[in-house]
């Protein structure tokens, strides 16, 4: 550059620059739109081998948030037993929830077998499926196992051929001196997992103790345990094997959809019913009421 | 330990500086003094003071010089004792010319200049153009105020923030938010300094707008990075700002009106020559005046109140106090939104408060400059509803956060021969205040309190055309039981028209600022002590190259890398709240600046291009869930690869019209694929009476790119004379001129966009006597 820049070709750079803007203004300010999942379905649910009803959420996706619509979907449900080749039909019916939002609940009037393989189907109007592939757990009858004794009181239970436990709920039934009697359920949490021949559960009653005189309002005879738990499908285990909803709430963190979103599994509850042996109980603060009530 | 042991060296090494610089000061000469304006008596920066020895003849011999600072001081020392030919010029101002003869010691000479008469006719004489957009020096910007104003503005007057954000390398959320990412650091890693004051949100909720409009701006400092010693505490960069003192030899007055500001300033001797003061206010009339003519909502409303005492009680001496009040109020999200509604209508509200004192001190026989500042400043910023139902709700929803600083600091110059040592300490005390309501970080209320104390140590050796510049920086925090030692180099090697510079440095924030970044509304920060005593670091790594090719043309081009440990992200949910957990992450920013800036009378031309590239990277045992790997890499959404600004301005038979053209590529987001409901399945989900929750689907975070950012702004104006002692301003603009639909907030959870300001015209009139 060996002479000066005239003012005249600076401002005429700058009308270059002009021009150009106005090139550029006709360029497309909209927001790249993705690929769209409309005609996409999230699947929530389970099948229940111990019921004559089946249910199971269809949640469409949408493109914004929480817009369900109550209008039919326009999808045709069914769900086929892969062992029998039977066929069913689902339902829709229109549920509206207490926050005022509206899910659309797809039944069936059918019990599926104990250790049956199911596939569901959504079908869309283009013939093109979102489907998943359900094994219904097998029938589970509890063996209870050998009080443990030293070092505080457990019950093991063993629950032969269980895939999975989801929730398992221990129900304490104790005793007022007047004879009176309540209940006290709690969660078991973290003395449940898999064995060998299935899944067991302990119950550490010397953990529980104080915390059940607590919720008691005070020192109770402990006369019967009842342990609710919901036996499920094999494929439903999450990731780590915890039920973290954060992690959980990631598309395809635990997902057996194909074609779409979501878990559908199966799961029934069972029960293991027993009473506590006076002995076992000496070593707690539980009172012995068994002598003085019916 | 060592960090004890490193400030005993420094001690030391200052014991030691203090006395050859005494030694050396008593066998040679040293003029020094200060450099003002004539015609109100303010300091002069970036005058040029040169002394050429005279042989006994009367003949030329070498040329010794300084540059005077925001101070408008300047020092020669190491002179040997004799005659010489002195001048004292600066841009715009007749230079001084005079002999002087000097005997060995300290000689204190304060020179005032006259403007040139060009200049008094209004014209801008071309001169040494120090302070230029492309005059880059390791990462260092000199903005004057003149810059500030050739930048179109929606007011007459031009502000700071509108000229920093045509910067490359400053990313911006736009025309509303009030958010500036330099250089790939993100607001919160910004050291923002008035007279030494920090300032930690001067930036307005409108975007063209900050605390510092260029009526009160002496000169800004901008360092994107590779700041030396004396600056510490943040990882990104340092805007400091020296304001105008007021008006030493009579009273003068402005006020201006336009549709989004309106201002009022007035400044005077309070004795004359010796103690002046100057009184700012500017309100925001966005409301009052734009809403009415623009069709988009406007819901912002500003203002900032400014004031300066400036006193000389004797010649090697000065005493300042300022003070600032700044209050901002705008709606974030979806403006049209109701309280109750899914899309946002939130309400952001923050006010800075600072009071700050600052002595200068020159001693009589050695060339040692002193300065002790003291200092408080405080950010009060709630996020809240705009329209709650109750107050109850109000209260419940409206997150708050405060930060409160109490600073002291001195600083110590020592002059010799061939460079300077600048040392100094600092002790500061931050409280941290937020009530968040469980609604970020599950954090209900917290209070801190984090005291930081050190010392610095920068000396300059000059050597021809080398200048290299080692420091290091010391930092303790007693309450945290930590410390630092950051060491920092600055150098530049110069021959001709060409200059190389070099800076680098290693950089601690123990204070940080956390926000949901995961989507371009996010303006509230908490400020916090670093999670985990985890204390953030950064790295600094910049080489530029400058060439001044003519006297009105000037190129430069800088490459620079960030790297940036223990920062904190939000991690990635599927889940729609605020509520978010923070995750470690570690940051990466590279990139090249590009610079040319032509000048030829009053008309310019400033052409820049960035390109940059922003990695952030976390590890955690969730991203194998999620995406088959520990190791996440992603694009932060600040993270612009292109930018491109081009400024004009240029006189046309009276006026002056100008014009700024931007150009930024997409910004990064999370795009949604769609939206469901999440039933947790940690069982058979009771499906007849859980709504369940709203869920986004995502592909993978900020997998996409939004539009491309670019806008066309001009303006127009002729400034009319009334009388000898009055004028009057007349500005007529075109912002965004070709309505171009530039996005500010895209609702990640609603998909509605917010955008900037469409096509806007303005016409501002400003009065000065």
């Amino acid at each position: 550059m060996t002479a000066l820049l005239p003012a005249a070709r600076a401002w005429r750079s700058a009308l270059v620059g002009l021009v150009l803007a106005a090139g550029l203004a006709a360029c497309d300010d909209s927001i790249d739109t993705p690929d769209s999942l409309r005609g996409t379905y999230t699947l929530w649910g389970a099948l229940d081998p111990t019921s004559d009803v089946q249910s199971i959420r269809v949640v469409p996706v949408t493109d914004t948030i929480g817009t369900t619509s109550a209008a039919p979907l326009p999808v045709t449900v069914t769900s086929t037993d892969l062992q029998t080749g039977a066929e069913a039909a689902w339902r829709d019916s229109v549920v509206t929830f207490s926050d005022g939002s509206v899910g659309h609940i797809y039944r069936s009037t059918f019990r599926p077998a104990y250790g049956s393989r199911h596939r569901f189907v959504v079908r869309r109007p283009d013939g093109s499926d979102i489907s998943a592939l359900i094994t219904v757990p097998p029938f589970v009858e509890p063996v209870y196992q050998t009080p443990l004794l030293v070092g505080g009181v457990r019950y093991p239970v063993l629950w032969p051929g269980a895939p999975q436990l989801n929730r398992v709920l221990v129900t304490y039934t104790v005793q007022e001196t007047s004879c009176a009697l309540a209940e006290v359920t709690r969660e078991l949490v973290g003395t449940s997992g898999p064995v060998e021949f299935g899944w067991q559960t302990v119950i550490h009653l010397a953990e529980d103790d104080d915390t059940i005189q607590r919720i008691a309002g005070g020192p109770r005879g402990l006369r019967r345990i009842r342990i609710t738990a919901e036996v499920a499908s094999e494929d439903w285990r999450p990731p780590g094997g915890v039920f973290d909803p954060d992690v959980l709430a990631e598309p395809g963190s635990l997902g057996n959809v194909r074609g779409g979103f979501g878990f559908v599994g199966a799961a029934y509850n069972t029960l293991a019913d027993f009473v506590p042996r006076l002995t076992d109980l000496s070593s707690t603060s539980f009172l012995n009421t068994a002598g003085s009530c019916p | 330990m060592n960090a004890l042991s490193t400030t005993c060296s420094v001690l030391r090494l200052l014991a030691l500086g203090v006395g050859l610089a005494s030694a050396a000061a008593a066998q040679t000469a040293t003029v020094r003094g200060f450099v003002t304006d004539e015609a109100d008596g303010q300091p002069l920066i970036g005058a040029n003071v040169s002394l050429q020895a005279l042989s006994a003849q009367g003949a030329p011999g070498a040329v010794r010089g300084a540059a005077t600072d925001t101070d408008g001081f300047y020092a020669v020392v190491g002179l040997e004792p004799g005659r010489y030919a002195l001048r004292v010029s600066s841009v715009g101002y007749e230079a001084l010319v005079d002999t002087l003869a000097l005997p060995s010691g300290v000689r204190a000479l304060d020179v005032a200049l006259a403007a040139a008469a060009a200049e008094l006719a209004g014209a801008t004489v071309e001169g040494d153009r120090e302070a230029s957009a492309a005059n880059l020096d390791a990462g260092l910007q000199r903005i004057r105020p003149v810059d500030v104003r050739s930048v179109p503005s929606p007011d007459v007057s031009g502000d700071l923030a509108n000229y920093v954000v045509s910067l490359s390398g400053v990313v911006t959320s736009g025309d509303r938010g009030g958010q500036l990412f330099i250089r790939g650091g993100e607001p919160t890693q910004n050291q923002v300094f008035l007279d030494g004051i920090p300032i930690f949100q001067p930036f307005h909720v409108l975007g063209f707008y900050s605390a510092f409009p260029a009526d009160l701006l002496q000169s800004a400092d901008l360092y994107a990075g590779g700041y030396d010693a004396g600056y510490g505490g943040q990882l990104s960069s340092v805007l400091d700002v020296s304001a105008r003192t007021g008006n030493l030899r009579r009273f003068a007055a402005s006020a201006s009106a336009a549709p989004f500001v309106a201002s009022a300033s007035v400044e005077g001797p309070v004795v004359r020559d010796r103690v002046s003061a100057i009184l700012s206010a500017r309100v925001s009339t966005v409301e009052q005046i734009a809403a009415r003519y623009i069709s988009d909502p406007l819901p912002f409303a500003f203002g900032d109140l400014f004031g300066k005492l400036y006193y000389t009680p004797t010649a090697t001496s000065r005493f300042s106090v300022t003070a600032l009040r700044t209050w901002d109020r705008g709606g974030i999200g979806d403006p049209e939104a109701s309280a109750t509604s899914e899309a946002r209508a939130d309400e952001v509200r923050y006010q800075n408060t600072a009071l700050g004192a600052r002595y200068l001190l020159l001693p009589s026989s050695v060339p040692f400059l002193a300065s002790v500042r003291l200092s408080y400043s405080d950010l009060d910023s709630q996020l809240g509803p705009r329209m709650a139902a109750t107050p109850e709700d109000e209260s419940r929803l409206t997150r708050a956060s405060r930060i409160s600083r109490f600073d002291g600091s001195f600083d110590f110059t020592y002059l010799f021969r061939f460079g300077g040592l600048r040392t100094g300490g600092f002790l500061r005390t931050t409280v941290l205040r937020s009530a968040l309501g469980g609604l970020f970080q599950n954090v209900v209320s917290e209070n801190e309190t984090v005291t930081e104390a050190g010392l610095y140590l920068q000396p300059e050796f000059r050597v021809g055309g080398l200048r290299v510049s080692p420091g290091v920086r010391v930092t303790t925090l007693p309450l945290q039981s930590q410390a630092f030692v950051e060491p920092r180099f600055r150098g530049a090697f110069e021959v001709g028209a060409h200059r190389l510079s070099v800076a680098a440095g290693l950089y601690n924030q123990p204070v940080v600022g956390l926000s949901d970044r995961r989507d371009a509304t996010s303006v509230f920060t908490v400020y916090t002590v670093a999670p985990d005593r985890q204390t953030p670091r950064a790295s600094h790594l910049i080489a530029g190259y400058h060439l001044r090719a003519a006297s009105w043309a000037d190129v430069s081009v800088e490459a620079f890398t960030k790297e940036i440990r223990d920062l904190s992200v939000a991690e990635f949910t599927a889940v729609p709240r605020l509520t978010t957990r923070l995750i470690p992450a570690s940051g990466r920013a590279r990139g090249l600046d590009l610079r040319a800036e032509f000048h030829r009378g009053r008309a310019q031309l400033l052409v820049n291009y960035g390109l940059s590239s922003v990695v952030y990277t976390t590890v955690s045992a969730r991203n194998e869930l999620l995406f088959d790997d520990a190791t996440f890499h992603f694009r932060p959404g600040h993270d612009r690869r292109h930018q491109a600004t081009v400024i004009a301005s240029v006189p046309v038979v009276g006026f002056t019209a100008a014009l700024r053209f931007q150009y930024g590529s997409g910004l990064p987001y999370s795009r949604a694929l769609g939206f469901d409901q999440f039933l947790l399945p940690d069982g058979a989900p009771d499906v007849y009476n859980d709504p369940g929750m709203p869920r986004v689907i995502y592909e993978r975070p900020f997998n996409a790119l939004l539009p491309a950012y670019h806008r066309l702004d001009v303006t127009v104006e002729r400034v009319f004379p009334l009388g000898a002692a009055a004028r009057l301003t007349v500005q007529a603009g075109l912002l965004n001129a070709y309505d171009r639909a530039n996005l500010f907030a895209y609702d990640l959870f609603t998909l509605r966009r917010v955008d900037q300001l469409p096509v806007v015209p303005t016409l501002g009139f400003r009065l000065d006597t």
